[in-house]
Formats: structure tokens, sequence, C-alpha cells
């Protein structure tokens, strides 16, 4: 199919300014994942060069004191006799790596993708925009990692860990540039920060301190909130977004439309973001052969109208 | 590492202060990956070439299946929170092990030697995060059992407790012209959660009202199902029945302990020999691709949850032809 640029949507007038609702159809509740086709698959498959596997999960109890205002699992061993099984409670399958799914965001004014409505939301029989789309579909195809963190430092200007660090579309497109590795329509692009790394580095008190931190968030880098970034993600056609830092975007986010990327990127251009991605290894990977590009597999959990899920993803290359 | 140089399960224990029909060891003493140890970057590779359609299958099944939950687990409880605008949920009395899932090599220890390259099960030894923080992809290989023993006019019964033989699996190996090789995730249909689907509410509450009565078809707990899966080098196996072997798993809880730990293959191939088990797994749409192409093998990958002292995750895998 032929994609509309941004500058072109929305398809038809009805549906709200710079949103790709009825791109993928009027009932569609899978948004930019279906750009994942067998083709993109195949391709992906394709550019796994020497069969390493990369996790890109982070331990489910990290961060550690959770941030923006969730709370710890509950773990409970039950002995069975022989043998042990486990049971949660209080499990935010957003808590550490995640997806969030469709009916996670809202538009202040428009509501959820495709129209949709948070009576719709049911997590019953019915519930729309529910991570169990991807499910029950898998997500697989073509990875481009961007090591933004890495470019930022070989240019004398490193992220700052704990600052509002906005990375702006074109700040990836010189990455990527200067990394040789060109994106593709329906790739799986993922962002590195370096968030993840440092925040296993950090000491006790700063994890404390970014613990405490409500609601829009501890500062943190990620990409720019601009309206600019909302064409450069459209306009690269890519199926899903991956960052290794709390938001994908940078945070505190301001409570509007103009200063909230997920306000705007879920319900109005139907993206799939994951967040909290665990890449340093893959990136150390790619910087030493040079290779940044392989097979992304996940495998989200198949909960119904679910609003978010672990990423249970992998890099293979 | 490949399965080249291996001991054969007859040659098992490779030391004598080493449980028997154990590999223990096999791997060093300290390691807690077991059988995955077989999947090396050279099968990786090779299972990524066998993507030729780029057709992806989701093994897992509804969260939220079977329901209710069976072999006396709880149900989950799903909360939908507002954000305003926007949605978070959490899950309550969740069990990772109520569907489609992983065991963990710490979940099943043998009642008498323990858990695997483990005697005294030490806490967080074996848990779910070894298997998360590796990943795992490889070549599957699937044995459609039900179908084949469907076309043999020997069909398999959802609700009795059918053990599979060895013969059964050779044989649907055979007729579907692939060969397990070394690293290989064996993928085992056994048409358990076919049934399930089929079945009324009614019938679905009986299951669960079993317990661990439940009776219900998968592998034979013998000697000759553990020696078969390890001499094959299978680095993991996963079924769609709930417990990969038949249920109920032989007498093993009865008053004769001595006599009892022979019947139940999750001690044999868990404990005991440090193998991947998966239950729960859809297989449906992959057997149906599988019977229409002729084509019984492709790509696995799965992300266990990466849980910390875990005895168990939901599946997270895919298969990819």
């Amino acid at each position: 199919m032929r994609l509309p640029s941004h500058a072109e949507l929305p398809v038809d007038p009805r549906y709200p300014p710079g949103s790709a609702w009825g791109v993928f159809g009027d009932d569609d509740e899978v948004g930019t994942i279906n750009l994942l086709t067998s083709e993109r698959v195949r391709r992906g498959a394709g550019l796994v060069r020497r069969g390493s596997v990369f996790s890109l999960n982070w331990a489910l109890e990290k961060p550690d004191p959770p941030i923006l205002g969730r709370r710890n699992i509950e773990h409970r061993i039950i002995e069975l006799h022989p043998g042990t099984d486990d049971r949660y409670d209080s499990f935010f399958p957003q808590i550490s790596s995640q997806w969030d799914a469709l009916c996670h965001m809202a538009h202040p004014a428009y509501g959820y993708y495709n129209g949709r409505t948070r009576e719709q939301i049911t997590g019953r029989a019915g519930s729309v925009n529910g991570i169990d789309q991807w499910a029950r579909r898998g997500i697989a195809g073509r990875y481009v990692l961007a090591d933004v963190e890495r470019w930022r430092r070989a240019q004398g200007r490193p992220i700052e860990q704990e600052a509002k660090e906005p990375i702006s579309g074109a700040d990836v497109d010189a990455t990527l540039a200067a990394q040789g590795c060109a994106l593709e329509t329906g790739d799986v692009l993922l962002l590195r920060t370096g968030w993840v790394g440092w925040y296993d580095r950090a000491d006790e008190a700063t994890r404390r301190r970014l613990g405490d931190a409500p609601v829009p968030g501890m500062p943190s880098p990620g990409l720019s909130a601009a309206a600019e970034t909302d064409a450069w993600l459209w306009d690269r056609h890519i199926a899903a977004i991956g960052a290794d830092c709390p938001a994908l975007e940078a945070l505190p986010y301001a409570e509007s439309v103009e200063g909230f990327l997920h306000w705007r990127m879920i319900p109005l251009l139907g993206l799939a973001v994951a967040e909290m991605l665990v890449l340093d290894a893959l990136a150390v990977a790619c910087a030493a052969d040079g290779r940044y590009d392989g097979l992304f597999t996940a495998a989200p959990l198949n909960k119904r109208g679910g609003s978010g899920s672990t990423a249970n993803a992998l890099a293979i290359r | 590492m490949s399965g080249a140089g291996l001991p054969d399960y007859a040659s098992l224990p490779i030391s004598p202060d080493r449980p028997p029909g154990s590999a223990w060891g096999v791997f060093g003493d300290d390691d807690e990956l077991g059988t995955l140890n077989l999947i090396g970057d050279a099968e990786v590779l090779a299972a990524a070439g066998l993507v030729r359609r780029g057709a992806v299958f989701s093994l897992n099944w509804d969260l939220e299946k079977p329901d209710p939950p069976i072999l006396g687990r709880e149900p989950m409880r799903h909360t939908v929170l507002d954000l305003e605008p926007g949605t978070d949920d959490v899950y309550d009395s969740f069990f990772p092990q109520a569907s489609s899932q992983w065991d963990a090599l710490c979940h099943m220890p043998h009642p008498v030697h323990g858990a695997y390259n483990d005697p005294g099960l030490t806490p967080g030894r074996n848990s779910i995060a070894r298997y998360a923080e590796r990943g795992i992809a490889g070549r599957f290989v699937l044995a459609d059992v039900a179908r084949w023993r469907a076309a043999a006019e020997r069909p398999i019964a959802f609700d009795e407790s059918e053990a599979i033989a060895v013969s059964d699996l050779e044989a649907t190996l055979e007729a579907a012209g692939v060969q397990v090789e070394p690293g290989d995730v064996l993928l085992v249909r056994t048409g358990w959660i076919a049934g399930y689907e089929a079945a009324s509410p009614a019938t679905r509450r009986t299951l669960a009202a079993a317990g661990q009565e439940l009776r219900a078809p998968g592998l034979a707990g013998t000697e000759a199902t553990a020696a078969w899966l390890w001499d094959r080098r299978v680095a993991a196996v996963g079924a769609d029945c709930p417990a990969l072997e038949v249920l109920p798993s032989g007498p093993w809880r009865s008053a004769d302990p001595e006599s009892t730990y022979e019947h139940y293959l999750h001690f044999r191939i868990i404990a005991l020999l440090g193998m991947a088990v998966a239950e729960m797994l859809w297989l449906e749409d992959l057997a149906a691709d599988c019977a229409t192409d002729g084509i019984f093998s492709g790509l696995f990958t799965a992300a266990p949850l990466n849980k910390a002292g875990g005895a168990g995750s939901t599946a997270n895998a895919l298969a990819l032809k």
C-alpha cells in the first residue's frame, strides 16, 4: 500500500487533523504494526548474520523503586511439595520494559485511535485497541538501532541522564547517517539514550530520587515533544519505536497536547511504542561490527483489552 | 555448543556421585541453563534461514484461559485504571503458569535428588531469569501427533489420560518428513487446546474442579521418553497440553514414595536433565499451516519474563516460517 505522508493526513476530513485514522481501515485496532508484513519479516530474518541473541527485557523488578507512580510487583512463591509456583499481585505490565497498547493513551479532545471511546475499553470480551491485537499477531521484523547516546558522545555533547534532554528526529537521522544504516518502511526503530544502563549503575539515593518524582516524571532523555516529531515519526513509516528510556519522550512532559507526545503519537498515529528496553549489550555488538540492523521479535502478553504489556522482545543478529 | 561429544542417556550420569539419569555437570557444575546450552549461534543462524514466507505464529493462548483455571490455580484479576485521558492496567492473583508457559529449572526439583545441579535448592538458583537473560531462539520442529493419530484412526481424546509413546512421536515425525536435530525446540501437538476450545462451559468447569486429578493427554512419563529427548539433543520441548506429560502423572503422590518418582516426566527431564519445558502453547494456527505447506520446521523465539527467583513464566513465544 502507498502510505500518505504526514502532510497528507488525515485521509478523510472527518478524521482529526494530523491523525492516521482510516489509513489501515476504519475498524483497525492494530495501527502501525500493520506495516509488519510477511515481506518485512523475511527482510528481518535475512539480516541474522551471526546467530547472536539479545534479550531486550530488563529485570521485572526494575526500576526499583518504581517510577511514574506505579507500585512494586508482589511476588509470592508457592510451595507445591515438591516444587514451587509463582503468584504475582500488584503486577503492572508497564512496570519495566514494556509496550504501550493503543488503548493506553487517548487524545484529550479526540479520544482513542480510530475514534474508540473509554467505554469500549473494558478488559473483557469486545474490549478495543488492546494489547491482544498485537499479541495474537506476533511482532517480528527488521530492527534498526539508532545509538543516539554514542553519537552524542562522539559529538562531544554527551546526554545528561537526569535532565530533560529532548532528542529530535534530525538527531536520530544524523545518528543513522553516521552509522551508515538507513530506515526502511516497516522497521522497528530502537532508540538508545543510555538511560537503562545509567540506571543500573546509579546509586540508591539516585534511584530513590527518581522513584519519588511523581507524574509527569523525573527529568530524563527522550524524543522531543515538538510538533515536528509527529511528522518525522509518521514519515519514516516505522512499524514501531522502542527506546531504553522511561517514556520514549523526554520527561517531565507538559500536560498539554503540545507538550505530551504520547497524546498524539499513540491515539492519532496508531504508533506502537516500547519503553525501558535493554539496549546496551546490543549497542556494543553493533558498534563492534558496524551493523545496526537485524531481526526483532516480540510476543506481548495476550491479554484481552490490555493497556500494555511486558516487552517480551529479542534482537537477533 | 553442539550436541557432538555429549554423553548419551545410557552413559549418564557423568560421575557416580551424581543422580542416576541426570545430566548434572555435563554443562558445568554451576550451569543453570541446562539443555538451552545446546543452542549456539550456529543453530540460531541456521534457524533464521528457515524463515521463507515471513509468516508469524503467536504461540500464546489467551492469557485468561483456561477459564476457570486448572490444576488448582486461581483466576487473575485485571483492573483497568483511568489515566484521564488514557488507561493503565494492573494484574492481581496472576499466575505466570496459568496459561501458555515455561517451567523454570527450579519449578520441579526431584523429591530425593533436588534441583538441576543444585541438590540443596539454593534460593534464586535455576530461576526463570536465567532463561530470560539469554533469550530463547532456535529451530522448531512440530510433531503434530494429534493429526497423525487422527489420520491413523486412533484419535487422541483431550479429556483422557492418553500417554503418548516415543513410537508415536517418531511415526509422526517420519510421516511429516522432518527430523529432530541437536538444539531443536520440539513442539508437540496433542490436541488438548483444540478440545478445550470446543468444550462447553460446563465441561470447562468440570476440568477445573478435577484439580490435580485432571485427565489429559501428554508424553508418557517413562525413562524411554526422557532418553529419547536427551539423545536427540532437544534443547526445549513444548506442548499444547497442560503438563507436557500425561495427567494425572502417575501415582507419585501415593503412599509408597519409593516407587512413584519414576512416573513423573517433570522429575526426569527438568530436575535431572535440565531440560526447558513449555506447556499449553497455542499450536492450532501453526499446525494448520504446517499441514497445508508440508513444512514442519522454522524459527522459534521466546522471551520469558525476567523475574528474579521466578519458577516459571508466560511463554512469550513465536514461530516464524
